[in-house]
């Protein structure tokens, strides 16, 4: 026994010797320094207070009594506008905002916050058609995505800056505001918009007004009155014209698109993840056809805007563009894009695709 | 240590084996008496499911549903008329792949909930052999009426019936449907009219290839065309985009003669593969086999062609490494007069070529044909590694591609 011990002791205080040195070696440590955590993240009504961008966006928000919400557990999602947002609208200035009648803006921003939900970019499916999300208002918004190219878009509104971390949400900052008319038709949209009188007056005088209040969807690119005033034409020219000398279907039908819901928008998603360069549809009852193509246009930052031709497939080349639209500039203001009714959508078109000239009976 | 305390060693000794054997045979007894119920069904059917449904991306169909089902037979319903479950249950049902294997295997070693066929990847009862036929990749359904539903669901990996309640309900096809005792049947989701999801109907095909007397030494093989009506003559430039260009993606006119020619080395250098006509097995070169038409009501199975399994003389009939190509003609085309070069893939539906050859992923240099897996199976079995099996196969033409299914007899085991 003894002997054994004395034969090994040597090699046992190599080890012990060995472990100390382990021992005091691995003490030796440079001092670790851990970031501290944010305790500066504020909750969502705070931070929009807090941010200059926001004012008119908070404004909307105090006088419609949603801050204590916002400033609640949450978790919230965002969808925040500018205040050049606003401006487009036509609402420049605090006291602007409180003019507005307060119960359909608290519903308008309630629709701007996706409810229960922190959507941060990277959890929103690749290159999503048409999700829907709920919001406060209790409606459904749509979102759509081209993820390579990090674009989002809800309603047709593009995201302007993403993932902004709040702390009960996610806040994502949209170039313009969207509209929901609940409840309301393609047809008492248009209606009750004076800058569409002379394209109702056509509609009225062609017969397609009626079929605007079914069931559809549509999607109306609307004339305005400017766009109309700009060839000349006036209520009064529109009224003289005779019914049965024009193609009222082509004149005045070439700029609904019906059986369709499309945001401005969707032609750039399409295209960016189908490969669909243009799209084209058929006037109802006609041989003509029109493309929808979607071109970027840089005004402050690229944003998607419509463009046209009217095409007549049995013309002198084969098939041959009658008339063209290319967004110039100045551009049309794209809070008249998107406009969501209850049986599609209304877009602002500044300008005609056909002239009554390009539109006789033959 | 005296001689007692030893004895009481001894004691304690025996005293402790006694007691843990007597624990081990109470656990024992304990564990080994569970019951265990074995699901079986009576008199059951043989059930395998396709969906052949087309999905496009584009404007035109923005709103088109996802063709992505839950599958339910002999649903039921709680008091409101929603569907609360059923006796079958067929989740996650999705578009189906190009190749329909003997065995599930391929399918249920993947990552994902996306069944490319009923039963696929569920974990059911499967057919047994049945004359000599693996049913392994048919489902056990009990026979007599059914009430048969398939309902769209979102393309998740929630279970359909965890899903939000306004995400249920959405059927898209309800009906009742025969099933006879120890019969085989595939079922098949098509569209009537291409783009028109409301045409979207349900075929039931009665196989017959359990009761044919078919040899063992011949390559069987039937085909059938699906497509829906107006395919061929929809916009090119939106008929859905498969992963590379093919002769099948643009249509295939509603009647066609099939062509069949068989080839003697699957395993060469594909780089090599120029002048492949000049190539073929004598005496199969273009064959005419059959004639195959446009049909979306039928569910009658069509007949067999059949070809050998060792078509080339040089081999020693153990193992082969032929392999098939089948050329969908337009009546009036041949290969003799064939006016399409090889890369004609947009030939007004004319021409189509469909290769079978190794495991469908390889690319036949100059040809702009679609590959599926060859129809001859080699696998290990007895002492030869491989050894070359025929099948029973069903080629499908749905719209922009064509399908195989292959059947396999029972083998016996590898011996290692």
């Amino acid at each position: 026994m003894n002997k054994a011990i004395k034969k090994y002791t040597g090699s046992l205080l190599m080890l012990a010797m060995l472990c100390f040195a382990a021992v005091l070696s691995s003490c030796k440590h440079e001092n670790l320094t851990i970031p501290e955590p944010n305790a500066n993240i504020r909750p969502a009504a705070d931070f929009i207070k807090n941010n200059y961008d926001f004012r008119l966006f908070n404004a909307a928000l105090e006088y419609t009594g949603l801050t204590d919400e916002l400033n609640g557990t949450g978790p919230f999602t965002i969808l925040a506008l500018t205040d050049a947002a606003f401006n487009q609208e036509g609402i420049r200035t605090v006291a602007d905002i409180h003019k507005l009648n307060k119960d359909s803006l608290r519903r308008v921003m309630q629709y701007h916050v996706i409810k229960g939900r922190r959507l941060l970019t990277t959890d929103i499916p690749t290159n999503a058609i048409d999700l829907r999300y709920e919001t406060l208002s209790g409606d459904q918004l749509y979102l759509s995505s081209v993820t390579s190219d990090k674009r989002y878009f809800f309603d047709g509104a593009m995201t302007l800056r993403t993932d902004v971390t709040l702390a009960n949400g996610v806040l994502h900052v949209l170039a313009k505001m969207m509209k929901y008319h609940k409840g309301t038709t393609v047809q008492q949209l248009l209606e009750g918009n004076r800058r569409y009188s002379i394209y109702v007056a056509g509609l009225k005088k062609f017969g397609l007004w009626n079929d605007l209040a079914g069931d559809g969807p549509f999607t109306v690119f609307a004339p305005t009155d400017s766009a109309f005033k700009a060839n000349n034409i006036t209520a009064a020219d529109i009224e003289d014209l005779n019914p049965s000398a024009y193609n009222g279907g082509r004149l005045m039908g070439v700029y609904i698109m019906r059986q369709k819901h499309f945001f401005v928008s969707d032609k750039y998603v399409f295209k960016s993840i189908g490969g669909e360069y243009t799209y084209e549809i058929t006037i109802p009852n006609d041989t003509w056809f029109l493309r929808f193509n979607t071109v970027e246009m840089y005004e402050d930052r690229w944003l998607s805007y419509p463009q046209f031709d009217v095409m007549d497939p049995g013309g002198q080349w084969g098939a041959t563009v009658i008339s063209s639209y290319y967004p110039r500039a100045p551009l049309p203001a794209i809070a008249g894009f998107d406009h969501r009714c209850e049986n599609g959508l209304v877009h602002d078109l500044p300008a005609l695709l056909l002239t009554p000239q390009q539109a006789l009976n033959q | 240590m005296n001689a007692s305390d030893h004895k009481n060693i001894k004691q304690m000794k025996k005293q402790l084996l006694l007691l843990t054997s007597l624990i081990t045979a109470s656990v024992l007894l304990f564990t080994g008496c569970v019951k265990v119920d074995y699901t079986k069904i009576n008199d059951p059917a043989y059930l395998r499911v396709f969906n052949n449904l087309p999905y496009q991306l584009s404007m035109d169909v923005k709103d088109a549903k996802v063709p992505y089902f839950c599958m339910i037979i002999n649903p039921t319903f709680d008091g409101a008329g929603k569907v609360t479950g059923g006796q079958i249950i067929g989740d996650f049902l999705d578009v189906r792949d190009r190749y329909a294997p003997p065995y599930p295997s391929h399918i249920g070693s993947s990552t994902s909930v996306n069944n490319p066929e009923y039963p696929g990847k569920e974990n059911v009862l499967v057919g047994p052999i049945v004359n000599g036929y693996d049913l392994s990749s048919w489902a056990q359904v009990p026979s007599g009426k059914l009430r048969v539903m398939f309902l769209y669901r979102p393309k998740n990996s929630v279970p359909y019936f965890k899903l939000d309640a306004s995400l249920q309900g959405d059927a898209m096809v309800d009906t009742t449907l025969e099933f006879s005792a120890r019969e085989v049947y595939t079922m098949h989701l098509l569209q009537e009219k291409y783009t028109d999801a409301k045409s979207n109907k349900l075929l039931l095909r009665h196989e017959n290839f359990i009761k044919l007397p078919l040899s063992d030494s011949l390559n069987y093989v039937n085909f059938y065309n699906y497509s829906s009506q107006g395919f061929l003559e929809y916009d090119d430039d939106k008929k859905t985009q498969p992963n590379r260009l093919n002769s099948f993606m643009y249509g295939v006119k509603d009647r066609m003669d099939v062509y069949l020619t068989l080839y003697p080395d699957q395993d060469e250098d594909p780089a090599i593969r120029y002048n492949l006509q000049a190539r073929a097995l004598p005496g199969y070169r273009g064959n005419y086999v059959t004639t195959v038409e446009r049909n979306i009501t039928s569910n009658a199975p069509n007949p067999y062609i059949s070809f050998p399994l060792f078509p080339n003389k040089a081999e020693n009939r153990i193992t082969t490494k032929s392999w098939q190509i089948f050329d969908f003609f337009a009546p009036g085309y041949t290969p003799s007069n064939n006016p399409f070069f090889a890369s004609d893939y947009r030939n007004n539906g004319n021409w189509s070529q469909l290769n079978c050859l190794k495991d469908g992923a390889v690319y036949v240099q100059q040809y702009s044909a679609l590959s599926v897996p060859n129809t001859v199976i080699n696998i290990h079995s007895g002492k030869n590694n491989p050894q070359s099996f025929a099948s029973v196969n069903t080629i499908e033409i749905v719209n922009g591609a064509a399908y195989l299914m292959t059947i396999q007899r029972k083998y016996p085991a590898p011996e290692y």
